[in-house]
């Protein structure tokens, strides 16, 4: 299409070579099998790279057990010394679970509440069961006397009771178990009251 | 303008209006622009260098640059007199560029020049020429129905046997410069605007069914309901959230919800989740049963001298000249027993009331309370009710952000018209054929330097070369490129 | 979820062979050139620039072909991972740096390959794959938990504004990508007069064309930066480092656009200003690691 007036023109025709012949069937032939065997070598890649491990890190990891699933069973020990397993209440009542700790501020901000909830809950016929993770027994005792609780507290100094089915890392943390055994809710933040009673409810439905 | 048309007019001409003259001239050049832009450049990456540790890593390397960066983490350079001074340039630098080329423009717009001559369009670098069958005013009639295909406005003239001729498209882009320049003034507008007309409350706090007051003036204030944070089962947060009530004046005229990300807005006051704590309720009363106080205190926005890490809260009592200190339990267990001398219990709160006598003498009473406990300090009973939690919000009410709005459309409108409908534009000549049949046609973009417009020249001709089944000869001259190393394009004629 | 993860690791290290295979054939294709010529100018030393249509050995063009195969077998790769990452995250490449460099390299590849296409020449992939390489090398250096969909802290939810926001700032730095690379060449172009390379009038505009994209693009990232700062703190501007330090970037295009109508800057001093901005990009890309402020997230702390 151009004119070669002087030698410096070169770079223009040098533009069409590649634009002009069509691809080849070899070199098509090549391509493809070039990304056949790309996409054996990034099996092969992504393989040594620990494909096998991932996937289930972040937000898919799985700690609590699911909504609709049986809750898994736990024994420990309440206040009192009684010895207390999650099965003990199987088919008799249905159980809110309440992971906390004398040494967070937000669980000890609520629990006036859970108090609350707990004076009307009782006669309902609901198990309010109050772990309480990472405190001192006497600790946990303590704070619960102060605040007048008078639901069952259970005590797990160390996580090694519960947290092989019930990894806690976030306080409080409430699940509510109905009285076949299935969690129903869980619920990851403080609640208030009226919030927790009506939670509360639909298990008790 | 008017006052540049006035001094080149102006046969003898007084120092001011040549001083103004000056001036001028040095805000229109865009040489002096780009030396204004690279200064403010030059600002903001000095202010970007001192948020980090970059220049520290200079003075570790060598020594005596320490002074230097050490003025330099000193020196507050988006708040300073030169970002302020370079930017006012900058503004008027493009209200008077503005000024200078609406009119050029307007008239390349709407009465551009048509007439050329031959030595420029045979000069051009690229040009294209071909002999039609059809008499001038015919041929000008096909050519123009070629490029109007290409959506391009074709206006022609007589001058003598020849038919000169303009064609060119995306004319109104051209102006998209000047949104573009004008939306940047507007920012700092905006900015200005927000600075002086609004406010913002960085920390604002209200506890948990407490109410607060907003004030600068805006009569609103701001009852907590409850705030919650949801969680993640690995522990990361999710959500938080304060579930708020907007008073005005004592009447309830808003309900709603904030989230981080998620505010909500009454009286063009803005409020956002921002963090949160802890609290305390107390009821406090004197020795004849007078309410004093019945609120929370929230706690960590003090902190107690002796130990820092403890979360504390004062509040005034101005009814007996007092104030209540209050001091939750340290969170740290390191920092027993050396600096957390107060080793409370969980949930409990260290009181130190501080109560100014007449004669000025303060006098300091302290005490430890549990929830739910009454304790008696001096002449006042201090119930603590509960723990309780806080909201951090910040509030704010910026009038320039319908300027900002503005602006930005105006920016990014502008910038997209100007750069991605470039003005396109071809010049040419239809004269008598050699052998005065039919007729020669000359043709060539003003397209000096650009590729890309030369580019979309030689398509146009393509395609008229295979629709009109004509042989066009394209012509080139290409630029020495050593020459244009030093001389360079002819900017303004263009 | 799980295997949505596990697919996007596969296709990006697919897409990762096939970047390098492509920047192999891409040298292989340029170097290639220089050898032929060399060995024209000592058999026919009196044709100098006449010469240079012998350069074309079938062999090479295959090359760059292959060149350019690969790379678009590298788009599909990348971007099939980038889209099986956003269906197990319900997000846009936002939340590590490990999924802004993935978008990163399937965004520059695709920019860079369009623009291979408009103007016929293949001689830019040698420095954009080089890019895209090393940009897969630092993926490949990130510590392996990044490679994980991570639950976002609330700052960060905002997902429609935050996706474009994003999305702009990829596409801009893709685009100064390819300037700088433009600018490389026609540096190279001017000082040497060399036959293989495309005009320099073509890398110029390539390079000015780039930014003309970029440009208003990286206008909407502050934009919508800002607008995004003041849903979530009240305040549109509150000069953050990285906020700065995209408007320093803003401002070396901006004075590059003025330079070019400017007499005696046009040409090769702009062309110093490509370079200087890229190397602006690059500050501002990597700046989470050394700046603090609200930019210091993607797991780089």
């Amino acid at each position: 299409m151009a004119e070669s007036t002087s030698p410096s023109d070169a770079p223009v025709t040098v533009e069409s070579p590649e634009s002009a012949p069509k691809l080849t069937r070899r070199q098509a032939t090549a391509g493809l099998g070039a990304a056949a065997a790309i996409l054996v070598g990034g099996w092969f890649v992504a393989g040594k790279a620990g494909l096998d491990t991932m996937g289930r890190g972040g937000m898919n990891q799985n700690l609590l057990p699911k909504v609709g699933d049986e809750a898994p069973d736990f024994t420990t020990v309440s206040l009192r010394g009684e010895i207390v397993s999650l099965s003990d209440f199987r088919g008799l009542q249905p159980v809110w679970i309440n992971f906390w700790g004398a040494w967070c501020a937000p669980c000890r901000a609520e629990m006036p509440d859970i108090q609350v909830a707990w004076e009307t809950l009782e006669p309902a016929g609901l198990m309010l069961l109050a772990v309480s993770l990472r405190d001192k027994p006497s600790e946990a005792a303590a704070f619960a006397t102060k605040v007048g609780a008078t639901f069952p507290i259970l005590v797990d100094p160390d996580q090694s009771l519960t947290g092989e089915h019930y990894p806690i890392y976030n306080f409080p943390t409430h699940i509510f178990v109905d009285e076949q055994g299935i969690v129903r809710e869980i619920v990851l933040s403080p609640m208030t009251s009226e919030q927790a009673i009506a939670t509360a409810q639909s298990v008790l439905a | 303008m008017a006052q540049a048309t006035v001094d080149t007019r102006g046969s003898r001409r007084s120092p001011l209006e040549m001083v103004v003259d000056r001036i001028w001239r040095f805000f229109c050049s865009v040489r002096a622009a780009v030396v204004e832009i690279i200064i403010l450049a030059v600002l903001v990456l000095l202010g970007t260098l001192r948020g980090s540790d970059a220049p520290q890593w200079l003075a570790d390397a060598i020594p005596a640059t320490q002074p230097a960066v050490d003025w330099l983490y000193d020196w507050d350079v988006f708040h300073s007199l030169p970002l302020m001074l370079i930017l006012g340039v900058l503004c008027v630098a493009i209200v008077v560029c503005t000024l200078n080329r609406v009119p050029g423009i307007w008239k390349t717009i709407v009465d551009p020049t048509i007439r050329t001559n031959r030595s420029f369009l045979e000069n051009a670098e690229l040009s294209a020429a071909y002999q039609s069958a059809a008499a001038p005013a015919a041929a000008v009639g096909e050519l123009s129905e070629s490029l109007q295909k290409h959506r391009y406005r074709v206006l022609h003239e007589e001058r003598g046997a020849d038919i000169h001729l303009y064609a060119d498209k995306n004319r109104y882009a051209k102006l998209g410069t000047f949104p573009f320049h004008l939306a940047l003034i507007l920012i700092l507008l905006g900015g200005i605007v927000g600075a002086r007309y609004g406010f913002r409350e960085m920390t604002f706090v209200v506890p948990e069914g407490s109410v607060r007051e907003v004030g600068h003036g805006t009569g609103l204030s701001v009852e907590l309901i409850q705030f919650i944070d949801s969680w993640r089962e690995e522990g990361i947060p999710s959500e938080y959230r304060s579930d708020l009530v907007i008073w005005k004046n004592g009447e309830k005229v808003k309900e709603g919800t904030i989230t981080v990300n998620n505010p909500i807005s009454y009286d063009n006051v803005t409020f956002y989740q921002s963090s949160y704590g802890q609290a305390a309720a107390f009821r406090i009363t004197d020795t004849d049963g007078n309410l004093l106080f019945d609120d929370s205190i929230p706690l960590g926005q003090y902190t107690a001298v002796n130990n820092p890490d403890a979360p504390a809260g004062l509040q005034q009592l101005p009814q007996i000249g007092s104030q209540l200190n209050v001091i939750g339990q340290d969170q740290d267990p390191q920092n027993a027993p050396e600096l957390d001398d107060l080793q409370l219990e969980n949930g409990q709160m260290f009181l130190q009331l501080r109560q100014t006598a007449d004669d000025g003498s303060v006098e300091i009473l302290t005490g430890v309370v549990d929830p739910g406990e009454t304790i008696q300090l001096g002449s006042v009973n201090i119930e603590y009710l509960r723990e309780k939690r806080f909201t951090l919000m910040q509030v704010a009410s910026n009038p320039g952000i319908p300027i900002f709005f503005a602006a930005s459309f105006l920016l990014v409108a502008g910038l997209a018209v100007t750069f991605y409908f470039p003005h396109r534009r071809i010049r040419g000549i239809i004269g008598p054929g050699s052998d005065q049949t039919g007729s020669r046609v000359l043709m060539a973009p003003l397209a000096r330097w650009d590729w890309s417009g030369q580019r979309d020249f030689r398509r146009i001709i393509e395609r008229i070369e295979t629709e009109s089944r004509i042989a066009v000869t394209i012509n080139e001259r290409p630029r020495e490129h050593a020459a244009s190393r030093s001389e360079s394009a002819a900017d303004a004629s263009e | 979820m799980e295997s949505l993860v596990k697919l996007s690791f596969y296709c990006f290290a697919a897409g990762s062979i096939a970047v390098a295979a492509s920047w192999v054939s891409y040298v292989l294709f340029t170097i290639g050139r220089v050898r032929l010529r060399q060995a024209e100018l000592q058999t026919s030393a009196g044709t100098t620039v006449r010469a240079s249509k012998a350069e074309f050995a079938p062999g090479w063009t295959s090359a760059g072909r292959f060149g350019s195969m690969m790379a678009w077998f590298g788009v599909v790769m990348m971007g099939l991972s980038v889209i099986f990452r956003t269906a197990a995250s319900h997000r846009g490449p936002y939340s590590n740096m490990y999924e802004f460099s993935l978008a990163f390299v399937f965004v520059l590849l695709l920019i860079y390959l369009l623009f291979e296409r408009f103007y016929e020449v293949k001689q830019l992939g040698v420095i954009v794959l080089t890019i895209a390489g090393a940009m897969c090398l630092y993926i490949w250096s990130l510590p392996s938990y990044m490679r994980e969909v991570d639950a976002l802290n609330p700052a960060l939810q905002n997902r429609p504004l935050m996706t474009v926001h994003v999305s702009s700032a990829i596409l801009a730095y893709a685009t100064f990508a390819v300037s700088f690379a433009a600018a490389i060449l026609y540096l190279i172009q001017v000082r040497k007069n060399v036959s293989w390379l495309p005009s320099a009038d073509m890398l110029d505009d390539i390079g000015y064309r780039a930014v003309t994209v970029g440009f208003p693009l990286l206008a909407l990232v502050l934009i919508l930066g800002s607008v995004w700062a003041h849903e979530a703190w009240g305040a549109y501007w509150s000069w953050d480092p990285k906020e700065t330090a995209a408007l320093f970037t803003w401002l070396v295009y901006g004075v590059y656009l003025h330079t070019r109508t400017l007499r005696g800057w046009r040409g090769e001093r702009s062309a110093y200003v490509l370079l200087f901005g890229f190397a602006a990009v690059v500050f501002t890309y990597y700046g989470n690691y050394f700046f603090g402020g609200m930019h210091a997230y993607g797991g780089v702390n």
